[in-house]
């Protein structure tokens, strides 16, 4: 159930609209990008806004080109897979499904039949604390829970590479919490490779087996830190020492990015 | 408010800016069906109990507080009734050029009496039928497929854009030498009058579905018609409304006139044929029958309308 990744001299230019000769600006956003990801690992990318997170998650969904080369379990990415699932920085709910049918929507495009979609899907709501929203519209639903929503429509294919980006981030503190120990949890007990981009260092750590730092402009690999506690780690753990030292160890790190 | 989209059409359809005037139809209907929503908001009922008689920002047709504007909207239409009435009954106005709401009435047994108005208005809801359901047909696959292939959309473009800018009766006697006096020519002239705002409405809509959820969809390996069945088409359901409550009313126009220039049958028909008579009476039941049935039809559009969009009840 968990995916190798392999991330080898990526880089991505955007151009950015033709100058008055006509001569194109390019904007590199991703500089070579290198990166290995072992099966069932965390890991967590943290930078600056605009260092090109996304970006590179887009990547590796297959939704954007790219030069380089991407390998996912030893096949290049050249467009999207049903094995990888991505939980997108702003929820994309369909408004006019019910919490419910969104959760099943990416089993229905994978044409999971419909009683098995709907058995799945209310296994994940109930997981993200959305059981009692199922029938409500995503107009109904606070930003938080159509964050939950999204969260769990990707879960619910049962990804062997699970790319996030900022899932937690519109969430309060306790909420967020909840999920970060249940999502941990999860992710450790079925094993599933997760690229999971945080703002958060704290999220970083706790969440990752290793936390790789970008720079902005262009976005390049600054620091890649393992994290030796095992998963499942309880909450206490962030106010250990261990801790405590890594996230000064990042900060350091983030402030020259 | 078809006026509105017409006049705004002539005057900048050398742009084809459809997409626009098509959004902006668009949002009119969310406002107004936000309108509804509200009134039926518990939270905001407080704020109707001042009575106040300006514009009703906050009601919709089901508030208490707009039962006096409905009242007022009845008294008009009596009022105007009750004058016509008084005005030919005291010879101020002509009979036998104004005739008179009774008048009518009297107009309206008669052509019960004689058969004449059942067949007249089967013929005409026959030819509406057809004609309409052609036009929407047309529309909706033909603005998905215009609106999503760019290809097809060049191919087409600029015909829609000639055609939907240059009135449509001009090219009757062409329809007449070609196709002849018969029920093929008159559905020909209805459709191609009435196709064009559901055309329009529909392209406008598959261009402004959210290329985020197109994404989301690519991103769980959805396939093109999976696409288009789950993210295109429902985002596009309220261009396609406001396409088609225009094209009711152009649809009607095309029945009249193919009805007055191609056949002499149906409600059209019976209006020429009246006039032709001076039986104004008569020319009133056939113009009270197509507005009624205008009103009917938009109303239970919006019906429906609020049925689908039910989505977007905060
Ligand atoms: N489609 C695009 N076209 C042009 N430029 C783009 C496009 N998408 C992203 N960029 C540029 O790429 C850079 C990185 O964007 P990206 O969204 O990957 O940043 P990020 O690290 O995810 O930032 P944040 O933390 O704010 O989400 C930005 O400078 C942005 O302007
Ligand atoms: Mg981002």
């Amino acid at each position: 159930m968990s995916a190798s990744v392999k991330i080898n001299n990526v880089c991505k230019e955007f151009i950015a609209g033709s100058s008055r000769r006509g001569i194109p600006t390019v904007h590199r956003v991703l500089d070579n990008i290198s990166l290995d990801i072992n099966p069932g690992e965390t890991t967590t990318i943290i930078g600056p806004s605009g260092s090109g997170k996304s970006t590179l998650l887009l990547c590796v969904a297959g939704l954007e080109s790219y030069t380089g080369k991407i390998e996912v379990d030893g096949h290049c990415i050249a467009g999207p897979r049903p094995d990888i699932a991505t939980v997108f920085q702003a929820p994309h709910l369909l408004p006019w499904r019910t919490t419910l049918a969104n959760v099943e929507y990416g089993l229905e495009l994978q044409r999971v039949p419909p009683m098995e979609r709907k058995q799945r899907a209310e296994r994940l709501l109930e997981l993200v604390g959305l059981t009692s929203a199922r029938n409500l519209y995503p107009a109904q639903l606070s930003g938080g829970m159509q964050q939950r929503a999204n969260i769990a429509r990707a879960l619910a294919v049962e990804p062997h590479l699970l790319l996030m980006d900022e899932p937690f981030g519109a969430l309060d503190a306790i909420t967020k919490e909840y999920l970060q120990e249940e999502f941990q949890a999860l992710v450790a007990r079925q094993q599933v490779t997760t690229v999971f981009i945080t703002h958060d260092i704290a999220e970083a750590i706790y969440l990752g087996n290793r936390v790789v730092v970008l720079s902005a402009n262009p976005g390049r690999v600054l620091l890649e830190q393992t994290v030796e506690e095992p998963r499942p780690r309880p909450l206490e753990w962030k106010q250990s020492e261990s801790f405590q030292k890594l996230s000064a160890r990042l900060w350091q790190a983030l402030r020259v990015a | 408010m078809t006026m509105m989209v017409r006049g705004n059409d002539k005057e900048n359809h050398h742009a084809m800016l459809y997409g626009s005037v098509l959004e902006n139809m668009a949002t009119t209907e969310t406002h107004e069906q936000d309108g509804f929503e509200m009134a039926t908001d518990p939270t905001t009922a407080p704020v109707r109990r001042g009575r106040v008689l300006g514009p009703n920002v906050f009601g919709g047709a089901r508030s208490p507080g707009t039962l006096v504007s409905r009242s007022i909207s009845v008294a008009s239409i009596l009022v105007v009734l009750a004058a016509w009435q008084v005005f030919s009954s005291t010879g101020l106005v002509n009979q036998n050029l104004a005739s008179s709401p009774w008048g009518v009435v009297q107009s309206f047994r008669f052509l019960i009496d004689k058969g004449i108005l059942g067949g007249a208005i089967a013929a005409s809801a026959e030819l509406f039928g057809v004609g309409l359901g052609l036009a929407i047909l047309i529309g909706a696959f033909g603005g998905v497929a215009i609106g999503w292939w760019r290809v097809v959309g060049s191919i087409f473009e600029p015909w829609i854009a000639i055609l939907y800018s240059m009135p449509i009766i001009a090219l009757l006697p062409l329809i007449l030498v070609w196709f002849g006096i018969a029920f093929r020519s008159e559905v020909i002239m209805v459709v191609l009058i009435s196709v064009f705002p559901v055309l329009v409405g529909v392209i406008a809509g598959t261009r402004n579905v959210d290329p985020m959820l197109i994404r989301l969809a690519r991103s769980f390996c959805g396939r093109e018609l999976a696409v288009m069945r789950t993210v295109v088409v429902p985002s596009l359901v309220p261009y396609f409304i406001a396409g088609v409550r225009i094209s009711i009313g152009s649809a009607l126009v095309g029945v009249v006139v193919s009805e007055y220039f191609l056949g002499n049958s149906g409600i059209g028909g019976l209006i020429v044929t009246a006039g032709e008579n001076l039986q104004s009476g008569q020319v009133f039941v056939g113009v009270t029958i197509l507005a009624v049935s205008a009103v009917l039809m938009t109303t239970l559009l919006r019906r429906i309308e609020r049925y689908i969009g039910r989505w977007q009840v905060k």
